[in-house]
């Protein structure tokens, strides 16, 4: 079982955090981050997103790519400051592969918490538009990390001299 | 400062060639991983390699990308089996970016070591072809990006 953790893009500030949209930029990092996904071999069967906004969106945006036809699902508990072992526990119940859209500290501290069982370890710290793959084989083994890329490395470097 | 973390790309049979030499696809991937590398404007200051030839086969083709002009230079202490201690120590003292080549199991062991602070404390992916970026800043070392062949350059 693969799981794929992402964070939102950047988004605009507002009065209200949880109806803050992507901005121009954000969308820009996750489509590029989409796009790469999308010419690749991954495909995604279950989509969930935090209640806020941006997240929802960032799960639009990329789940077009790698889980086309898919309804996403609106999830409580993984915003910014949500429990990781209530998460991880959840989680660990999901047969299907898996893309979650949400976002720091939870990510990284989620990550951290499957990969090490230390949660505040410092393992990773998401940054906007990233995504990491974990993965989970069939008998009870551990989660190991798969890969990791974030839209600075996938657009290239040529194109961030904006 | 970063270190990049690589294991040498898919080799020949010790039973086809007891050297294990690259394969063609060890090279098709490596290239591929020079032109992801090249494109995402990847420097460094130095690409060593564990002295295996599919190790210093593969720094070869990402050095003419990510350190040109030089060619990848041999390090002790990069084999299979060895101590992370002299990587970890001389990658720490030297400060600038290190590209290094090597093998499983280390590379699995530095990479959880730098990250956790035990060399069985996370398990990192590796597959031929694989590079993990590591980041140090005050607090210590984090996971940048990761990436593996069949992720890259598909055309």
């Amino acid at each position: 079982m693969r799981l794929y953790l992402m964070r939102h893009g950047k988004a605009e500030f507002g009065p209200e955090d949880a109806d803050r949209r992507l901005s121009a930029r954000g969308r820009e990092d996750v489509s590029a981050v989409a796009a790469y996904l999308g010419g690749q071999d991954i495909a995604v069967s279950k989509v969930v997103h935090s209640t806020l906004a941006r997240a929802r969106e960032t799960a639009e945006i990329v789940s077009a790519q790698i889980a086309p036809g898919v309804e996403l699902e609106e999830m409580e508990g993984i915003e910014p400051w949500g429990n990781v072992k209530a998460f991880a526990s959840v989680a660990e119940t999901w047969t299907d592969d898996t893309l979650v859209c949400g976002h720091e500290p939870f990510m990284g501290e989620a990550a951290s918490y499957l990969l090490t069982g230390n949660p505040h370890g410092g393992l990773v710290e998401v940054k906007t538009g990233s995504i990491m793959s974990l993965s989970r084989g069939p008998y009870g083994d551990g989660w190991q990390l798969r890969w990791m890329m974030g839209p600075r490395l996938v657009r290239g470097a040529k194109k961030e001299e904006d | 400062m970063k270190l990049y973390l690589v294991q040498h790309a898919q080799a020949v049979s010790k039973e086809q060639n007891p050297g294990r030499p690259l394969s063609e696809k060890g090279f098709a991937d490596a290239a591929k991983m020079a032109a992801f590398l090249l494109n995402a404007g990847v420097l460094v200051d130095e690409v060593a390699h564990s002295g295996k030839t599919r190790a210093e086969e593969t720094a070869n083709v990402l050095a003419k990308t990510v350190w040109p002009g030089k060619a990848a230079v041999h390090l002790d202490g990069l084999g299979p089996n060895d101590n992370t201690d002299h990587l970890l120590h001389g990658a720490e003292a030297a400060g600038g970016d290190l590209m290094v080549v090597g093998h499983q199991p280390f590379l699995g062991r530095i990479a959880a070591r730098c990250l956790t602070g035990r060399e069985d404390g996370v398990t990192v992916g590796f597959k031929p072809g694989t590079i993990v970026c590591l980041e140090r800043d005050q607090i210590g070392w984090q996971l940048s990006w990761m990436m593996r062949p069949e992720l890259v350059g598909k055309p």
